[in-house]
């Protein structure tokens, strides 16, 4: 295949699937990278899913139920799919009034891996 | 579409988490201005605060504090803030309750930037033809009154051109009623009535008075010599004629400019003391109205020529008035015409 720049990013790309789409997020910006690439250093410095576990070994639910459900709105526009996903059942949950520290632990994995894939971006596209 | 050609139109785009304020922008930002509101209650206060209003809010409704219904509560309650078209940022399951809230529509996350722009594109330009539209109404609307009111003016100069005189009558009692209602506020006499009663029909009211002579036979008329007493009987009805006439032009009850010509066709020739026609009213039961245009009615027919006799000077004029205030005329109003004198001199002298 062609050995441009474009080709070899797109391979890269679909290597951080799952845990991000980079397409799809890129697509909702525009192909804007400059903005894409600035906005996931953003959420990675803004630590939502560790004020996220903080309110989940509480018993506040709506607290829960309203910080699971805006970093459901941010990950699905990042194309964070892994996280969107926990945070999903983290925000069914706790809007039904079940107890959610058991989603905690995978909450953590899909955070985790998220966080790898944009430090792995970030990394080769050369943004600090 | 719009009619900004040189300025873009702009968009407040209203959500509790930045990524999501900035991704919007990056979706609209090539096409409008945006700005940013960070919750509701930044988004109310730019709303109401800023002299340039958004022409659409883009509005999350989960957020923190004040949530995006009670924004929109607070917007659809202001008669400004109200028109502006607002598209929700929705969860499953709100659309209903948003646009039953009065949103025009909604976009869900994740965003989908066709979408965005095509429904920000759709509401701005139904909103901008809405706003010509209300425009268009109003203008015709008072398109419509001014006519209305010329039509009735030339009509009653017409009339008083029949009578041969000159249709200075006409002119002149609505500037003398002008002149006398304007003294009356001045001097706070019946000014609270007058303001209740929208003075300025009133004035504009006064000179369809006599409109009622159009069913008042020529030989009656324009007779030169004095009228016996079943002439003037005759020329007695042109007040309910007058009133009839207006009556059927009235299509509902509400129109305060042709209840005043109806008030003031019927009552300006009662008398203060009960012995005027046709329906002896006296004092404050007649009408304030008809009070204002008998005493300038009066006023302006002595000091003019007419078929039957000559012109009196003002100060004749003056006092025949003050002679009969108390018994033909409102001792009031007498008094406030006593003190703009100067003004009706000047009048007549046009």
């Amino acid at each position: 295949m062609s050995e441009n720049d474009t080709t070899k990013k797109d391979i890269d790309y679909a290597d951080l699937l799952p845990a991000l789409d980079v397409k799809d997020g890129l697509g909702r910006l525009m192909n804007n990278k400059k903005i894409y690439f600035k906005l996931l250093k953003s959420f990675v410095d803004q630590k939502m899913v560790d004020g996220l576990v903080v309110s989940m070994n509480s018993d506040d639910f709506s607290k829960i139920a309203q910080e699971a459900h805006a970093l459901k709105g941010v990950t699905a526009n990042l194309g964070l799919k892994e996280l969107n996903k926990s945070a999903v059942d983290i925000e069914a949950k706790a809007k039904s009034g079940t107890k959610t520290s058991e989603l905690i632990p995978s909450l953590k994995e899909a955070d985790k891996e998220a966080s790898q894939s944009i430090d792995t971006l970030l990394e080769s596209e050369g943004v600090t | 579409m719009s009619e900004d050609k040189t300025e873009k139109l702009k968009i407040m785009v209203v959500d509790d988490i930045e990524i999501n304020r900035i991704i919007l922008e990056e979706i609209l930002s090539d096409i409008y201005e945006i700005e940013q509101a960070a919750d509701g209650i930044e988004a109310v206060e730019m709303l109401f605060n800023d002299v340039d209003k958004p022409h659409l809010v883009l509005l999350d409704i989960m957020m923190p504090g004040m949530d995006g219904f009670e924004v929109l509560d607070k917007m659809k309650a202001d008669p400004v803030l109200g028109k502006i078209p607002v598209v929700f940022i929705t969860a499953a399951n709100e659309e209903v309750k948003g646009l039953n809230a009065g949103a025009v529509d909604y976009i869900s996350k994740p965003f989908e930037p066709e979408i965005v722009q095509l429904r920000v594109a759709n509401q701005l330009e139904l909103s901008l033809y809405r706003e010509k539209l209300e425009r268009m109404v109003e203008q015709k609307a008072t398109e419509l009154v001014a006519t209305k009111e010329t039509f009735l003016e030339t009509m009653a100069s017409m009339i008083e051109y029949r009578s041969l005189e000159s249709g200075q009558h006409v002119k002149s009692t609505k500037k003398l009623t002008g002149i006398l209602v304007r003294q009356l506020l001045k001097k706070k006499t019946y000014d609270q009535e007058l303001i209740g009663m929208d003075y300025d029909a009133l004035i504009k009211a006064a000179p369809l008075h006599d409109v009622g002579k159009i069913g008042i036979p020529d030989n009656i008329l324009l007779k030169p010599g004095k009228l016996t007493p079943e002439e003037f009987k005759i020329i007695e009805t042109h007040t309910v004629i007058g009133s009839e006439v207006i009556k059927s032009m009235m299509l509902n009850s509400e129109d305060t400019y042709l209840n005043h010509c109806y008030d003031i066709s019927r009552s300006h020739h009662e008398r203060w003391d009960g012995k005027g026609y046709p329906d002896g009213l006296s004092g404050e039961n007649i009408p304030l109205s008809a009070r204002i245009v008998a005493v300038v009615d009066v006023y302006d027919a002595l000091v003019s020529e007419r078929c039957y006799k000559k012109a009196f000077t003002h100060e004749e004029a003056m006092g025949i008035l003050q002679h009969d205030s108390g018994t033909h005329f409102d001792p009031k109003i007498i008094e406030t015409l006593l003190e703009v004198q100067d003004q009706l001199i000047k009048n007549h002298l046009h």
